[in-house]
């Protein structure tokens, strides 16, 4: 599923056409992206959890080249289904 | 920075944004939530652009462990959410750090560097954020200055380790490269002696039996006894031919059949190879990767000799571990020089002799 079969899904169930549909689809994983980038945690009720998650700078070994190396700090986001979600789809 | 937003927050910012009242933004919300949970049961994966892939995973059925009691349970095989968010949002989540590269190190040595690497590349980033935080909030410069120094001094401590440490590293290895040469030194004096004591030896009596070999030891008491000069250019030449030998470094899969097959392209002629390398092969069926053999030249006159010595140590092998082919070994050995194996008689089980010339019906 894409984000057009969504918009489309989305428009039918709420009776909405779907360029409205679509502009608040994107204002709200805006939102999520402005929070995620604020390094924030935010729950959705019913799907999960959104978070971030820093990665230590670490040593490593890259098999190709056949050095070690180092791999710098990095912040990666984190999503954590909800109970319900993972019952739902077990 | 690392709060925790509440759904309402995120519905209000919604209504501000889109113009759109509080129960249907919570109400879109919801639907959207379960749309991709739709998806996910339809297709198991969901594109959500701008934001990144919802996907499900298979996860096989194992063993798990209740951790109190110590009973097994299977834990059934089930489906996982994954996420992967989108190129964009991860470089924007990871905004902070995006200069930073994946370095290479040569040597073990460079790890010390890399510890500095590790502090340094730390400190620009958490000061600017600090900074940036400081500016932001008035509400707690007082916090923020407190933090500074300290992750300042830990720096400095940081710092100061390395060094330490590389004054250590220095030291051990000043020692570490003394002890090597010691040794070098050592057994370079010790192979000098001995050599000087064999030559000594051999100066002044050629035919006297060297204790390195058995089998050659009662090759020369033969010789002795003997005394015929025909057969004492025949020792020099054996000998010539054991020294100019070529070194063979085995491989996994090689075995004595295909090495002799390849350097004298005739299998029978495997022990000679096991009677060159005799130190090294404890068992002729099995050869240890990674060893070096030298495989001797053989000349014609001299083969038949040191082939029967070949089979004599393949006979003394298969009769320590009581394998059959012994008794044919030793009756090649036979075969070959009647002389030797009456003359390492010792060696030879005297039933064996027996039983072996009743096998093949020879006439003593």
């Amino acid at each position: 599923m894409n984000t057009s079969e969504i918009v489309k899904t989305l428009a039918k169930r709420l009776d909405k056409p779907q360029s409205e549909i679509k502009t608040i689809l994107s204002t709200v994983t805006g939102i999520f992206k402005e929070h995620l980038g604020n390094h924030d945690r935010f729950t959705i009720p019913g799907f999960g959890t959104f978070d971030t998650a820093a990665h230590n700078p670490r040593k490593s070994y890259n098999p190709h080249v056949k050095k070690m190396m180092l791999l710098p700090k990095k912040i990666v986001a984190i999503f954590r289904p909800s109970k319900a979600l993972r019952e739902n789809v077990k | 920075m690392n709060e925790k937003i509440s759904f309402d927050q995120i519905i209000n910012t919604l209504v501000q944004r889109s113009s759109l009242n509080k129960s249907f933004a919570r109400l879109f919300l919801k639907e959207m939530t379960t749309v991709i949970q739709q998806g996910l049961l339809r297709d198991s994966i969901v594109n959500l652009t701008g934001l990144g892939i919802f996907k499900l995973r298979n996860v096989p059925a194992r063993l798990g462990r209740n951790i109190q009691t110590g009973e097994s349970f299977t834990i059934a095989a089930h489906r996982k959410v994954l996420f992967k968010p989108e190129k964009h949002l991860r470089e924007y989540i990871n905004k902070n750090y995006q200069h930073l590269k994946a370095t290479y190190f040569d040597d073990q040595d460079n790890f010390n560097f890399a510890g500095e690497y590790l502090t340094k590349n730390e400190k620009t980033p958490d000061s600017a954020i600090f900074n940036g935080a400081a500016t932001e909030s008035r509400v707690e410069p007082s916090k923020v200055e407190e933090k500074a120094p300290v992750t300042e001094s830990q720096q400095d401590d940081f710092k100061a380790a390395p060094s330490q440490n590389l004054h250590l590293k220095e030291d051990e290895n000043s020692r570490s490269k003394k002890t090597p040469i010691i040794i070098t030194l050592v057994i370079l004096i010790s192979i000098l002696l001995l050599y000087l004591q064999f030559s000594d030896d051999e100066g002044a009596d050629s035919s006297q039996p060297k204790p390195i070999d058995p089998a050659v030891k009662n090759l020369e008491q033969v010789k002795k006894s003997n005394n015929s000069p025909v057969k004492k250019k025949n020792s020099s030449s054996i000998k010539k031919a054991v020294q100019a030998s070529i070194p063979h470094k085995t491989g996994v899969g090689d075995n004595l059949w295909k090495l002799a097959f390849k350097y004298y392209s005739d299998g029978y002629l495997w022990p000679l190879i096991l009677q060159a390398n005799e130190d090294k092969i404890s068992n002729p069926d099995f050869i240890a990767a990674g060893t070096t053999l030298s495989i001797p030249e053989v000349l014609n006159k001299t083969k038949n000799k040191l082939l029967a010595k070949g089979h004599l140590l393949a006979y003394k092998e298969y009769k320590k571990r009581g394998d059959e082919d012994a008794l044919n070994h030793l009756y090649v050995a036979y075969k070959l020089d009647k002389e030797l194996v009456s003359a390492s008689s010792s060696n030879i089980d005297v039933t064996d002799i027996q039983s072996m010339k009743e096998q093949f019906s020879i006439k003593s």
